[in-house]
């Protein structure tokens, strides 16, 4: 195939790989079709507000309470989900055209990633939960760097200092959104602080930023777990909710608090259960799977941009890509909607490693021989199959967000081929 | 300079130590009687808006399956939406007799405006449950009969969803 067919090819790829979940999106979440647009335990987790009292992931819900002014909060929740998948997207190219990757493969691969944007649109998964906004975040915080790493010294001061105001003021608020921003988003955030201040040490101010940083959301964390909430605090919060909205997600219980509203209530001997269910559930074995694949992917992204990848030696661009995703990984200990988290981490790695290839950090020589060893093995997935092979695992797999059901793993393609075949046929 | 953590012999044996802890804790811990035992449960919950003189205002019933889950003190429910999803078991379980529990205790009268109450005949699996919660001048009762079939120490989704 020439080079023109297949950069042809390629385009249309990527272009279907992104209007099509966003076109799915739009319709979903913006259409008036009557039935709930995603799953009402997943809605009702946008509704936690504070007119029960101050509560852990209060903040949004109060803020879309606010907003509606006793009027349906559902509208508000889908309208809030779908502009914000829309941002991320948006924000996730800008990244990719301003981190200078220029690989197609790469992009292919970030998309159809299990947990991906693609998955996220075709599935109406992982974007209409909260992290959503962790990861659209963290995409404006990568851009922000990217315009550091590009600025000349003068203006690289104040953008470091718009760097720091942005990150310390939503921050927190992110964790009031919901506390396990700790876990998933606020490591990455720190590293990637610390690089600018490393990279920029005649700015001895970035140290006390850092130190501020770590203390700010240790403390808006502690405070969420002081006010974990309970029974009637879930009550509450439920009841201040529209009857109309209570009686749409909840149809054959409107008096009784709902999903994670009602998870509020919840003590740690019930979270732990969750997880316990992982491996009694049998269900383990399916997220190895998808530990694997992501896996595979990561690093087969990891060796198309690695600075190093030309050179035999490598730089700490491995060391930094590990960091981030290792401390970003502690919420498969704290809670079991597995899938939600590797989505997100996945998502987050991809970002930070294409910030990283700008690092001038990042391309300094490693000196560490175990991480010689892993620049190494990742670069052996730099291969033809192993391209092929995560296009397969991406097409043909839908990973959950929780719960995995062996009989439900496969990409639905048959309920795809049906609502064509009812377009086709001219029936509603 | 050079990272020789790996290669420094006592953070090897620091971290072979650590390991071996760990693992030995984790497997005395894991006793087959101490794990959590399953139970799959369908049939039928009502929950009723009464007025204090016992009118019924508002009535819904609801045919979602039930997973009930038992481990040490506590029993929780998971996917049934209309009833509570933590209570605390209240009788030692003997073989074939009724595992009865509530929340927020075991006593018949709360000094908060919830009772729940429930009992499950391990021998059966009929299961039931009852609620009651006062707000304002009106009262809700929620009411679960169930029959439950025990999975045991393990369970499956696919199963859950077959049955819903």
């Amino acid at each position: 195939m020439s080079n023109k067919k297949l950069t042809l090819w390629r385009f249309t790829a990527i272009a279907f790989l992104l209007e099509f979940p966003l076109i799915l999106s739009f319709m979903w979440m913006m259409g008036d079709s009557t039935e709930p647009h995603f799953n009402t335990r997943q809605i009702s987790e946008w509704l936690i507000n504070y007119q029960g009292g101050f509560v852990r992931r209060g903040l949004m819900g109060e803020v879309l309470f606010r907003l509606a002014n006793d009027g349906h909060l559902i509208q508000l929740v889908y309208a809030t989900v779908f502009w914000s998948f829309f941002a991320y997207v948006c924000l996730f190219l800008v990244l990719y055209f301003k981190a200078s990757i220029q690989n197609g493969r790469v992009l292919i691969a970030a998309l159809v990633m299990q947990g991906g944007i693609f998955h996220m649109g075709a599935a109406n998964n992982f974007y209409n939960r909260k992290e959503i906004l962790f990861l659209v975040f963290f995409a404006i915080l990568s851009i922000l760097y990217l315009q550091i790493q590009a600025s000349s010294t003068d203006s690289r001061k104040r953008w470091i200092a718009g760097f720091s105001l942005f990150l310390l003021t939503v921050s927190p608020l992110l964790v009031l959104i919901h506390e396990a921003y700790f876990f998933m988003g606020f490591p990455a955030a720190f590293l990637l602080l610390w690089i600018i201040s490393r990279e920029n040490a005649e700015l001895t101010y970035l140290n006390k930023v850092l130190i501020f940083f770590g203390v700010e959301i240790l403390l808006t964390f502690i405070m969420c777990t002081m006010n974990h909430g309970n029974f009637f605090i879930s009550q509450e919060i439920w009841s201040s909710l529209p009857f109309s909205d209570r009686l749409f997600i909840s149809p054959n219980a409107p008096y009784s608090a709902n999903g994670p509203i009602e998870s509020i209530g919840w003590t740690l001997g019930q979270h732990l259960t969750t997880i316990y269910a992982i491996f009694s559930s049998g269900g383990i074995f399916m997220w190895l799977l998808y530990f694997l694949g992501n896996g595979i992917t990561l690093m087969y992204v990891y060796a198309l941009v690695d600075p190093a990848q030309d050179n035999a030696r490598p730089m700490k661009f491995t060391r930094f890509a590990l960091v981030g995703i290792l401390s970003s990984s502690s919420m498969f200990l704290v809670a079991s909607d597995w899938g939600r988290w590797l989505g997100f981490l996945c998502s987050q790695t991809i970002m930070l490693l294409f910030i990283l290839t700008k690092s001038r950090l990042a391309r300094q020589q490693e000196d560490c021989d175990i991480f010689h060893w892993h620049h190494q093995l990742f670069q052996l997935l730099n291969r033809p199959w192993v391209f092929i092979l995560i296009l397969a695992y991406g097409l043909l797999l839908q990973m959950p967000e929780c719960c995995v059901d062996f009989s439900h793993n496969l990409f639905p393609y048959d309920d795809y081929i049906g609502l064509l075949g009812k377009l086709f046929r001219g029936n509603s | 300079m050079k990272c020789c953590y790996l290669q420094n012999p006592y953070r090897r044996v620091t971290k072979l130590i650590l390991i071996t802890t760990v693992f030995c804790f984790a497997i005395t811990g894991c006793q087959v009687d101490d794990l959590p035992t399953y139970w799959l449960c369908s049939g039928v919950t009502t929950q009723k808006l009464v007025s204090m003189d016992q009118k019924v205002l508002e009535s819904y019933a609801d045919s979602s399956p039930l997973m009930l889950e038992t481990w040490g003190r506590s029993i929780y429910q998971f996917y049934q939406p209309t009833l509570s999803s933590r209570y605390l078991r209240c009788s030692e379980i003997p073989q074939g007799q009724i595992i009865s529990f509530g929340y927020p205790d075991c006593q018949l009268h709360s000094v908060i405006p919830l009772v729940s109450r429930g009992e499950l005949d391990a021998t059966s699996g009929a299961l039931l449950i009852q609620e009651t919660r006062t707000f304002g001048k009106q009262m809700l009762r929620n009411e679960g009969q169930y029959r439950c079939r025990k999975l045991g120490h393990t369970f499956s989704f696919t199963a859950f969803n077959y049955e819903q």
